[in-house]
């Protein structure tokens, strides 16, 4: 670079020229050159994708149809294009279905690249892949791949390469030639400006001018330079004048200066008055103390004037009382040369006035030795005065604060240290005095702010700008921690004051962890009661006394209704049922309320949303603190099911009253009508084996006996039957004497008790009230079976008692019979049930059931002791409240039961 | 013995299952392809109805992937119904008519009764193109291929696409 800056221009511009036509030209023929490249390799990849895609559509059926030798065909068509060095046709799924390789070319495998989308790949051997996708409506069914040959690129470029060199030759030459001949113009003219320049530069002599001729640039260079001549010669000249102005300034200042150091003088002569006018006494005094100078002040503070205390020692204005206290502090000042001091004291003033006075002392020395002092004395008496109410005003509260029945504890609000306690909050807290003064609130933890925070989240900032903006905040309720780590629920509240000048927080804390517990159990009892109200199964509402109005509601309500408590809460009867049922509802709240009872409803129907039920509901009013209504609650149990199951049960029982009557009723009939015709055979038997008694063999007499035993043993079978049907049928309660009844049923069983020889035993029976036949044939079948099972070769005894209980009597009749096995103590009374063949103790099977049917009548119960082969006791009870009305029904049950 | 039952029944049951195998497979094929001719083929008659139909003349087991395409597919922004004929009677109007190898009829009577409709008839019997089927399945080298009779291509209900008869044996 600086070898082309040393070289003559002449030089220089042949070289610009040809460069610049140079480059132009190079920029020109390598655009061309790359524009041509790209044109044509752009419309060869043109061409090969047109080619694709003619053929993707033609292959569109052979996809769709799977034919490969169609696509095949289509393939082999692009032999004619000497560049397509190889081609597919993939399916889908990426597989090859049809292939095609120029001669000689050996084949090649597409893969599909990943961006499917784009159409071709460049390879770097000048080749290029083209690619489409082959698309039936929406649906894609395969990929048409060509591989091409660019190389006849190659050629082109060399070509162009050629072209581009000679015509660069060319206007090389063209270039130099036509900038030889345009230098000289140019060069001369410069090299006679340059000339002068050389000559003005060496002789200093600036009225030496360039020649200028002609209107180009060289022309107007030429111009300038003689103009900056003509300059320079001009400044020369007004520097030289303006040298002598300066020069007379100077000696003009210095005078100035003179005058100014006079009035200084001056100014400090006014400075003196004005210390004289302030309103603190100032003065200055030797070292000893006495004054040297002092202002009029004095007179104003002390009633002398300056001439009465120059000289004097300062301390003769004193207090005599204070004197000794005074020159000890100032001695003490002077011992340990303390440069500046103040002091407060009282003074005497001129007219016997005592004066607080604030004393500012500043020491003058020189070097280590003390020459004298400036004091400032200000009048503080009135200050004095506030200070000292202050302090009477802090002993008032001390004292307050001392035997507060509340705990107070006192803190520096700058330091958060602890200042005092009272009494009240050592016994709370637990903490001795000693313990807790001096120390940081924050670091004892005695609030636990946490617990108010949770509580409140907003309180932790309510907090804040309350006492930013008033200092003071009362009753935040907060857990405070005691010494030992308890915690409790305390009212807290806080004032910020000031207490001997120094910023404090009062803190009063209020022990409330009883009301706090309180509180906390009701609301448990709250929760408790909720809970058994919420999920008890009966349907339970509130309603207001006046308006009577749902305020409360129950699930099981809600499901029972099928409202939910949205719905009712607020509303009343009218909005959810018939006119009729609300009526009749609001009717009864309305008795309940102006009667103030509890109020029992067994049945009443109600629409809900699922039908129709029937509710067992018991009102009661709930009244405030001046027993007036204020709220009907309800308790409401859905009886639905069970009135229905109670329906069906007496509609059978009704049912099976009728049936066991007509039962009765049948046998009663049939038993009794059976008897006649009976009748009419045994007789007629018995007088055809009289007549023929005698007459006739052996064999047709036994036959005789035959039929005359089933006749009697039908006959038996009969009567009780009919026994038994009676049993159950009219009966009337008169007072029986059991006594006479024994000794009646005694009398008549005369041959069976004589043929066996029974002892049949009783004392003291009791009148009872009963059936008296009944009771009459229950003891004889008693009796009569207690005769008949009796031991052989055993002489039978039979022992009747009876003993009265509270509501019945219990009668007992105990054999020394042969006994019965337990197993069949209770099939002993059922009908037609025995326990021994006919032969070997006859019998019909229905006096023990008949028994059981009397026993019931009379409310009572019938029921066997026995060991077998050692008798047995039969027990029955006789009821002693016996009515016409209840004495009907056992006997039905009783018949149901033998069924 | 009982191992050799038991040898015969799994024989017996591959055997039925990799030939319903490769029967479910030509069938889905024949499915496929009948639906692909409705992309080469036009109808010309005026089907004005939002349906197009496929009728199935006798049972066949192309009907299930039928209906399979005719979930996905439509022809021509039309819903595809298959309908499945047992008797000539109940060949209602339907663009297609594909023809089981298990009717009982003869390609004639069936022509006869559908030909004049503008119905494509599709069968699958050897020989059919020549007797007047429109298009008939025919398996060369294990591969469906389909002839296309001559006449069919000329004729005024419908109009075939050159791709489609590029690839298709074209029968006098």
């Amino acid at each position: 670079m600086w070898g082309f800056k040393n070289i003559s221009i002449r030089k220089k511009l042949i070289i610009i020229q040809t460069t610049t036509a140079f480059v132009a030209v190079l920029l020109c023929c390598s655009f061309f050159l790359w524009n041509e490249m790209t044109v044509f390799k752009n419309s060869s990849i043109d061409n090969k994708y047109s080619l694709a895609k003619i053929i993707g559509v033609n292959s569109v059926s052979p996809l769709l149809f799977m034919d490969k030798d169609a696509a095949n065909k289509i393939l082999v068509n692009l032999n004619e294009n000497v560049t397509i060095l190889n081609a597919a046709i993939l399916d889908k799924t990426g597989k090859e279905f049809a292939g095609y390789s120029k001669k000689g070319e050996e084949h090649y495998s597409f893969s599909i690249r990943k961006d499917g989308d784009i159409q071709t790949y460049e390879l770097f051997d000048n080749k290029i892949e083209v690619s489409y996708r082959i698309f039936q409506g929406k649906e894609f069914l395969g990929t048409v791949l060509l591989r091409a040959d660019l190389s006849d690129l190659d050629t082109i470029i060399l070509r162009n390469l050629k072209i581009a060199g000679l015509i660069l030759f060319i206007s090389l030459l063209i270039a130099f030639a036509i900038s030889v001949f345009l230098q000289q113009i140019i060069a001369n003219r410069l090299l006679l400006l340059v000339s002068a320049t050389k000559e003005i530069g060496e002789s200093g002599n600036y009225s030496l001018r360039a020649p200028s001729d002609g209107g180009d640039e060289i022309g107007i260079l030429s111009e300038g330079f003689n103009d900056m001549l003509a300059k320079i010669e001009n400044t020369q000249n007004s520097l030289k004048e303006f040298n002598k102005q300066l020069e007379e300034k100077v000696e003009e200042r210095t005078a100035d200066l003179k005058k100014a150091q006079a009035t200084l003088e001056l100014n400090k002569e006014k400075y003196r008055k004005v210390v004289d006018e302030v309103g603190e006494l100032i003065y200055s005094s030797d070292y000893k103390g006495n004054f040297t100078y002092i202002n009029p002040i004095c007179q104003k503070l002390t009633g002398y004037m300056q001439n009465e205390l120059i000289g004097k020692h300062f301390t003769e204005l004193i207090d005599p009382e204070w004197k000794l206290k005074v020159a000890k502090f100032y001695k003490n000042q002077f011992d340990n040369r303390s440069p500046e001091t103040t002091y407060s004291f009282p003074i005497i003033t001129k007219s016997g006035e005592r004066k607080w006075v604030e004393q500012n002392i500043i020491q003058n020395t020189v070097g280590d030795k003390i020459t004298g002092y400036q004091g400032i004395v200000r009048d503080i008496t009135l200050r004095k005065r506030m200070e000292d109410e202050l302090t009477q005003s802090n002993e008032r509260f001390s004292k307050i604060f001392k035997s507060n029945p509340i705990a107070m504890i006192q803190t520096d609000v700058a330091t958060d240290k602890v200042v005092d306690i009272n009494k009240q909050f050592i016994e709370l807290f637990g903490y001795k005095k000693e313990e807790i003064v001096g120390k940081k609130t924050l670091d004892l933890n005695m609030l636990d702010m946490q617990s108010a925070i949770v509580a409140d989240s907003e309180l932790a900032f309510r907090i804040k700008t309350q006492m930013e903006q008033k200092g003071y905040i009362n009753d935040i309720e907060l857990r405070a921690r005691k010494k030992n780590g308890e915690l409790f629920w305390a009212l807290v509240s806080l004032q910020i004051t000031m207490i001997n000048d120094v910023k404090t927080r009062i803190t009063s804390v209020f022990d409330i962890s009883g009301r706090k517990k309180a509180e906390q159990d009701l609301k448990f009892v709250n929760n408790f009661l909720d809970s058994v109200l919420e999920n008890i199964p009966n349907m339970i509402f509130v309603k207001d006394a006046k308006e009577l109005r749902f305020v409360r509601f129950n699930k099981a309500g809600e499901k029972l209704l099928g409202y939910s408590q949205k719905d009712l809460i607020g509303k009343n009867d009218y909005d959810f049922f018939p006119k009729e049922q609300a009526d009749f509802f609001t009717g009864k709240d309305h008795e309940v309320i102006n009667k103030g009872e509890i109020f029992e409803i067994p049945e009443e129907p109600i629409d809900t949303k699922t039908g129709k039920r029937w509710l067992h509901t018991r009102k009661i009013v709930i009244k405030d603190e001046h027993n007036n209504p204020l709220y009907l609650l309800g308790i409401s149990e859905d009886i639905t099911e069970s009135k229905k199951a109670h329906d069906i049960i007496l509609q059978k029982s009704v049912e099976l009253e009728n049936t066991n009557k007509e039962l009765e009723q049948f046998v009663f009939v049939a038993s009794h009508d059976l008897q006649e015709p009976l009748r009419t055979i045994s007789n007629f038997i018995g007088l055809l084996g009289k007549k023929q008694l005698g007459k006739t063999d052996k064999e047709i007499e036994l036959y005789f006996q035959f039929i005359m035993l089933a006749g009697q043993r039908m006959q038996n079978l009969i009567r009780d039957l009919l026994d038994l049907s009676r049993a159950g049928r009219s009966f009337l309660f008169v007072p029986v004497n059991c006594e006479e009844l024994l000794n009646e049923v005694i009398a008549e069983m005369g041959a069976s008790i004589e043929e066996s020889k029974a002892k049949i035993m009783f004392t003291n029976l009791p009148v009872i009230k009963g059936d008296r036949i009944k009771l009459k044939q229950l003891f004889q079948n008693l009796i009569s079976n207690a005769i008949k099972f009796r031991k052989k070769d055993v002489v039978p005894e039979i022992h009747i008692t009876a003993e009265e209980k509270n509501n019945e009597y219990l009668f007992a009749i105990q054999d020394n019979g042969i006994g019965i096995e337990e197993q069949y103590f209770k099939k002993l009374f059922i009908i037609f049930q025995r326990l021994h063949s006919a032969t070997e103790y006859p019998g019909t099977g229905i006096g023990l059931a008949t028994c059981k049917k009397i026993v019931t009548l009379h409310n009572g119960e019938i029921w066997v002791e026995s060991k077998y082969g050692e008798g047995s006791t039969f027990y029955f009870t006789i009821s002693k409240k016996l009515t016409q009305n209840v004495a009907v029904e056992p006997t039905t049950t009783s018949l149901v039961e033998k069924q | 013995m009982k191992k050799l039952v038991c040898i015969f029944f799994a024989l017996l049951f591959t055997g039925s299952s990799l030939f319903s195998q490769s029967r479910e497979k030509e069938y889905a094929l024949k499915a496929a392809f009948i639906y692909n001719f409705t992309l080469f083929i036009e109808w010309n008659s005026n089907n004005t109805g939002n349906e197009f139909v496929i009728g199935v003349f006798g049972s066949s087991p192309i009907y299930e992937p039928l209906m399979e395409i005719a979930r996905t597919k439509t022809v021509h922004g039309k819903k595809i119904i298959i309908r499945e004929y047992n008797s000539l009677d109940e060949t209602g109007n339907c663009q297609i008519l594909f023809i089981s190898q298990k009717n009982s009829y003869s390609l004639s009577e069936i022509l006869e009764k559908v030909n004049a409709k503008g119905t494509l008839i599709i069968s699958e019997q050897d020989g059919y193109a020549a007797l007047g089927a429109d298009i008939n399945f025919v398996i060369i080298n294990n591969k469906i291929k389909f002839e296309i009779y001559s006449k069919s291509i000329n004729k005024s209900d419908f109009t075939m696409s050159s791709q489609l008869l590029k690839l298709a044996l074209i029968v006098n």
